[in-house]
Formats: structure tokens, sequence, C-alpha cells
């Protein structure tokens, strides 16, 4: 059964069918989510607020696009509001520890090769912790795009509609993040 | 095809299979590429989270709430259900008491002018005019408001017109009431006079209405007497 379809008979009252709902896109936004805010907890509160959001307004959704599109948007917003709050609330987040005032730089503390025990396991863990402070430390304007399209994997149109920008905006984007973790991760690349 | 255009379909995400003739002749854009798949490669190496086993149960919950909520604020109007919340932010609550103090200050301020105005003349003295000497400053009648001003200001400029008369009677009609005259009458301050007239009961029903006479005392020409 398609989005839409699980969408109807939830507004016809079928539970069961929001639940299937939420079990397609709990992990994907949950993921998402946290690679924005770089919080699990609040990733994973945020992801709640995200569908409660679309079940107390499911008589509103118009399928003009993707469900898809539509849930990854409203979890977006959340997020930027997270990050704003943030923001006003002066909490730095761990990542902006390593960058510079313009976030732009980052001096990513990669471990030194020859102190690095032999355990492949330790060595792909520190790779995965450098990479996840490099993209948390991109601008969050940058930082969307990049993890919607090579985290998410979604399509440029796709980006676009979520994002409410043109496809050249996001191209552009996505390539100015991935630029700016080549430079923060050229010691492992 | 040129370097740009290369990287424009390597970007892209186009395979280096179409792209390998460029490739095989140009480092520059062979290094672009394999750094862009390394870097690709490591993003996708990157773990995805994935939401606690209790994640269902505490959307139920919260949607519950939600729906409580919604039902609560159909209830109670937006500004209610905020401060019952207490979800109101400082500066709108900061806003919420300057509106709240301005309103009470310029209230007060009406309630003030309207209970001291005094155009000419004190209030009481323009209800002695309308003929109520004795009659306090409040009552139960219609608003101050429906009188309209011109009535008011003829009024005024009546009782400034008798104040010397009143000031006069005061001095000179009570010694000229006749005791003996006035066993069978009634002592009455004629307010639109400004002055005391003496008659019977008798005289004044008669003469009550409609006489213009200007006696002082006795039971002719009383005068118009309004209601007292």
């Amino acid at each position: 059964m398609d989005d839409h379809s699980l969408l109807a008979a939830t507004r016809e009252g079928d539970e069961a069918a929001f639940q299937e709902i939420v079990r397609r896109y709990r992990n994907q936004i949950t993921n998402y989510v946290y690679r924005m805010i770089d919080d699990y907890d609040r990733a994973v509160d945020i992801a709640q607020e995200t569908f409660v959001r679309v079940y107390m307004n499911m008589e509103r959704y118009q399928a003009t696009y993707s469900f898809s599109t539509y849930i990854y948007r409203i979890a977006h917003n959340l997020a930027i509001t997270e990050l704003r709050q943030r923001k006003r609330r002066r909490l730095i987040p761990l990542p902006t520890f390593f960058s510079d005032k313009d976030s732009e730089e980052v001096e990513v503390d990669l471990p030194d090769q020859g102190q690095v025990l032999a355990d492949e396991a330790i060595i792909a863990d520190e790779r995965r912790q450098a990479v996840t402070t490099a993209i948390a430390s991109l601008p969050e304007k940058y930082r969307a795009a990049l993890v919607l399209c090579d985290l998410e994997e979604k399509s440029y149109e796709e980006i676009s509609e979520v994002l409410g920008l043109p496809t050249g905006t996001v191209k552009s984007r996505i390539n100015r993040a991935r630029n700016l973790l080549k430079e923060k991760l050229r010691d492992i690349l | 095809m040129n370097c740009q255009k290369t990287r424009e379909a390597i970007d892209a995400g186009i395979g280096k299979s179409v792209l390998a003739g460029h490739l095989a002749n140009c480092s520059d854009c062979e290094s672009y590429s394999n750094e862009l798949s390394s870097l690709l490669s490591l993003l996708r190496e990157q773990p995805r989270v994935e939401v606690p086993t209790d994640f269902e149960f505490r959307l139920k919950a919260r949607i519950a709430r939600a729906q409580a909520g919604e039902v609560e604020s159909a209830v109670m109007p937006g500004w209610v259900s905020k401060l019952w919340t207490g979800s109101f932010s400082w500066v709108q609550a900061t806003a919420a008491t300057a509106a709240v103090a301005l309103v009470v200050s310029v209230s007060t301020y009406q309630i003030y002018q309207n209970n001291h105005e005094v155009p000419t003349g004190s209030p009481v003295a323009v209800s002695n005019v309308s003929g109520r000497a004795e009659s306090p400053v409040v009552s139960d009648e219609a608003p101050r408001q429906t009188v309209p001003t011109s009535e008011r200001l003829a009024s005024v400029r009546q009782l400034r017109q008798i104040e010397p008369q009143v000031a006069a009677v005061e001095e000179t009609s009570a010694p000229s009431i006749d005791p003996a005259a006035t066993a069978n009458s009634m002592n009455i301050f004629n307010g639109d006079q400004g002055r005391m007239i003496t008659t019977s009961s008798q005289m004044m029903l008669i003469g009550a209405e409609g006489s213009n006479g200007t006696g002082v005392s006795g039971s002719r020409n009383i005068g118009y007497v309004p209601s007292i």
C-alpha cells in the first residue's frame, strides 16, 4: 500500500495505517534530524513532533507532492527551529569547538596514525566520528542539502521541494558542502 | 568534453565509464573524481541512527496530549489557554501588562475628568438652576452626557445672572416675611428666580404653572415654581 493510501485509511480512522506510516519513516526522519542538530535525544523528540504534526494535520494534507517530501519538510523546519532556539539560548554545539568563528574552517582532531591501535573496528569508528563531526560543523544551509543528497539519497527535485529552493541552488549548495567536507577530511580521504 | 563539463558530470553522479575518455587524459579531473568517490563512500558508511524501542508508545501518548490540547483550545480562547499553561513569553507578558496599565490609566483619568468637570460654576450650582437645590451631585437619573451642552451652558449663564439676586435675597428677603402672613403659608425657594417666596398651599396650586410674577411674598404673583 502506498503512502497516500495509508493516509487515506488513517483519515478514515484506521490506526494501523498510521502505525505503518510511522514504521516507514521513523528512522529516516530521526536520522535526518540527528544529522542536522547532532543530538540524538532531541532528534528523537523532534521526529515524534513531526509525526504528531502529520497526524494532527491529516485533514489538511493535500497530495500535491509526495508524502516523503511533505514529512521531510516538516522535520526540516522543526530542525531549523531547534537550531535557531539554540542560538538564541547561546547553547554551543560540540562541533563548534573545532571550528573557527564563521564555521567554515574546521580543525578535526583526527587521531595520529602512529598512535592508533591496529584494530580495524576502532579505526573505522574514529573515521566515522570524524565525518560526523565534520558534517555537524557545516553551515546549516549546506548541511541540509548534503545530508538529504548524500545520506538520505534524495533526488535534486525532492531536495528542492523539501528546502523550498530552486534546483540550481540545491546543486550549488551540495557542491559547496562537499568541497568544505573535502577540506575538513583531507587527512582521511 | 572540457574539464568544467566533466566535473559537473562527476558532481551529478554520472559514472566513470561515461567519462573515461576525458579522465584517462586529465589527471586533475581524475583526482577530482577519486576524491569525490572517497568522500561519498565515507558518507555512506555513516551509521544510521534508529529510534528507541518505546518510540511508538511515547508517540501515542504525545498524540493523545495533542488531541486533548486541541479540545482545550477549542473550549477556551488561545490567550486564555496560553495564560493557563504559562506559555506566554516575557515579551508578550510585558506588552500585555503595559497595555492593561495604559487602559487603566486612561480610564481612571477619564473618570476623574468627568467627576471634576467644572466648565463655569460648580455642579451643585448647576443643579440649583435646574430646580434641585438640595439634590446630591450623584443621582440615579439619566447620565450627564444626555444633557445637551447648549442647555448646560444656558443654565450656567442663568445662574450667573441670578447669583447676585440670591445674595440679595439671603440678606433681605428673610426678615421681610410676615409671620402672620405665613400662618397658612409656606416658604419656598424659587430656584429660577433665586429668592425665597412665601405662599399658601392653595395659591401655590393655583399659580404653580406659568405665572411670571416677581413678588417675594404674599399670595399674588408667586411666579413659576419648578418642582422642588
